[in-house]
């Protein structure tokens, strides 16, 4: 048992120790950078030392001119209560710091999110905002996913330094160097990925994304069918899980609605803009099997006037509205990035819709989503509906409800059904064999570390660190992380890993752990097999896939029980 | 073929030419018209292109050979 404890002690500190840092001098710099943080107007914070009694701060609160009240139920014993309506001034701050019975007394700041991008123009990135972009951020920011921009090309912009890039091509000019002579192309690249938190310009949704420059439209915009079909099979080939092509017509073309199912039937998402017809219908190729049509939302989350809609659309995101300035930033509400010639324009179109919800399918195959049907199937049900569907589709995108979903919700659902394999496999090895290896924190541990990782460590503030993808991802999650793959290796989903594991329990004190990762392999297994969120490189079809997971989570199971087994 | 109609430029993708036809259809002009004003009455000579893809997506795109003011 003992040994148990040290195993356990042991792992957390191995995690500990990986944990990736920010440079020590940053957290100095940020709080005397970012100066005073938001108050909560009229609400005043008063600490009184603890072990004040009620009838104590209600006694001295008269002579502030204020009316405290405990700040929760759960405060008394800290005597930390909140005035409201206070006009709250230095003078009376110094007032109640010098009464002896106050321990602090401040004004109550807001804290929003906990990962804000130092990036100083995202504060007039309303459109990230919209669609959750903080929240969603500390969850994932799309690590190493490949998505490849159609359009005309993307330039190296100084605000896209310090954002990864895949070879691409220039299908109209025929050359491996894909740089944008437009300025469309980049300033969609910069939505799905400019480079954040970087202390520069703006910032992108799926920052830690891979961009792949296809450039398959001239400078004027206009292109052929021919290079946008080859472009999109040129992707899907070389690795691209998204796709995202803000470009469209009215005709219908056979080769282009190929291609698209071509993508699609190998697993890429097809992020396509509606159009901008003022009106319906949906262009092509948004209208065509397999692509996911993007409509355009304003500020106010009504349908931008110039987006196309009709029975195709699937869902909407902020394309913007440049002749408003519904939220009163003192800017035209377009969206807002970085374009050819350095400078940050708003633009406004479809185009700019899109690569909102490309970049939120990035996040989601960041995350360990990497079945395209389960990619849409999740951005449906988690957008924020919009009632009309032909306008909006299933609503509006909300990237932190989608990344929280898969990140919160399903680690939530893996560790409960590892512990309830746990427990099943002790009740079935004690009714067998007599006494099983204690469930000690060894095995808890690694239960928790296979079945669903540090899924906590978001919770805590530590989820946007760069290592932290790795921490607090699943260890069956670890062979595609580690590969930047977008599909999962069959032989991390399988009960390979868990046999050598096995090995663990030849050392008494091991046992525990051996059999919690086992058993946590086999959870994680069993949940990818039912909710059909992973694509299994190799496997044809998700019924094979999920008789393929199942099978190998009762065989994990089994190999749990025999590390169980009394020693 | 011909359309007469009215000039429009809409500021969506950073700017496209529109026709608005008077038999109420509207053409998305390309290459973009020079020296123009939003809300000019045009006679555009063209051909319909229904395979035409660009960014601006703002409609059928008509390739023009000419335009005068009526």
């Amino acid at each position: 048992m003992r040994m148990t404890r040290i195993g356990a002690w042991a792992l957390t500190g191995l995690c500990a120790a990986c944990l990736p840092e920010r440079p020590a001098g940053r957290r100095v710099e940020d709080r005397a950078a970012r100066g005073t943080p938001k108050t909560v107007p009229g609400l005043l914070a008063v600490d009184w030392k603890d072990g004040t009694t009620r009838d104590q701060f209600n006694a001295e609160e008269g002579r502030f001119g204020i009316d405290v009240e405990l700040a929760s139920p759960w405060g008394e014993p800290f005597g930390l209560t909140v005035a409201k309506g206070v006009q709250i001034t230095e003078d009376l701050l110094a007032k109640l710091r010098a009464d002896p019975l106050v321990e602090r007394a401040e004004p109550v700041y807001q804290y929003d999110a906990l990962f804000v991008p130092d990036d100083p123009q995202y504060k007039l990135q309303w459109h990230m905002k919209q669609i959750g972009s903080e929240t969603a951020w500390n969850w994932g920011s799309g690590e190493d996913v490949v998505v490849a921009v159609v359009d005309t090309g993307v330039s190296r912009l100084p605000d896209l330094a310090a954002t990864k890039f895949v070879p691409g091509w220039d299908f109209v000019h025929g050359r491996a160097d894909a740089t944008d002579d437009h300025g469309h192309g980049s300033h969609v690249a910069g939505t799905v990925a400019q480079s954040t938190d970087n202390g520069t310009g703006v910032a992108g949704l799926a920052h830690r994304a891979a961009i792949m420059p296809l450039k398959v439209l001239d400078s004027s915009g206009a292109g052929k069918t021919t290079d946008i079909a080859d472009a999109i099979r040129f992707a899907t080939d070389h690795g691209a899980k998204v796709l995202n092509l803000s470009l469209g017509g009215a005709g219908y073309s056979g080769i282009l609605a190929d291609a698209v199912k071509y993508a699609r039937s190998r697993g890429v998402f097809v992020a396509c803009a509606a159009g901008n017809g003022f009106g319906p219908p949906v262009g092509y190729p948004a209208a065509y099997d397999g692509a996911f049509a993007v409509s355009a939302v304003r500020y106010d989350r009504a349908l931008a006037p110039y987006s196309s809609f009709g029975p195709e659309v699937d869902i909407a995101a902020p394309g913007g509205d440049t002749s408003v300035d519904q939220n009163g930033d003192g800017a035209p509400d377009g969206v807002l990035q970085q374009t050819i010639g350095g400078e940050y324009k708003w633009f406004q179109g479809t185009s700019m819709a899109t690569p909102h919800v490309a970049g939120a399918a990035a996040l989601l195959a960041g995350a360990g989503v990497t079945r395209v049907e389960a990619i849409e199937r999740i951005l449906r049900s988690t957008a924020v509906e919009l009632k009309d569907r032909e306008r909006f589709g299933a609503g509006e995108v909300d990237a932190a409800a989608a990344l929280k979903h898969v990140r919160l919700t399903g680690s939530l659902g893996r560790v409960v059904l590892a512990v309830l394999l746990a427990w099943v496999a002790w009740r079935l090895v004690r009714r067998r064999e007599g006494r099983p290896v204690p469930l000690g924190w060894g095995m808890a541990a690694a239960l928790l570390l296979a079945s669903a990782g540090l899924f906590v460590l978001p919770l805590v503030g530590l989820g946007h660190p760069s290592g932290a993808a790795l921490l607090s991802a699943p260890l069956p999650e670890w062979g595609r992380v580690l590969h930047g793959s977008r599909i999962s290796s069959p032989l991390w989903l399988s009960a390979f890993l868990p046999f050598l594991m096995l090995g663990l329990s030849r050392a008494r004190a091991l046992a525990g752990v051996a059999a919690g990762l086992c058993l946590g392999w086999a959870a994680y297994m069993l949940h990818a097999a039912g909710t059909g969120w992973v694509d299994l490189a190799w496997i044809p079809g998700r019924t094979v896939e999920a008789l393929w997971l199942a099978g190998n989570a009762f065989v994990s199971f089994v190999l749990g029980m025999i590390a169980m087994r009394p020693k | 073929m011909k359309a007469i109609g009215t000039l429009r430029h809409a500021d969506i993708e950073g700017g496209v030419w529109l026709l608005v036809a008077d038999d109420g259809r509207r053409w998305q002009l390309s290459p973009a018209p020079r020296g123009f004003s939003d809300g000019d009455r045009v006679d555009v000579d063209g051909d319909a292109d229904a395979q035409a893809v660009s960014f601006q997506m703002a409609g059928p795109v008509l390739r023009v050979r000419s335009v005068r003011r009526v």
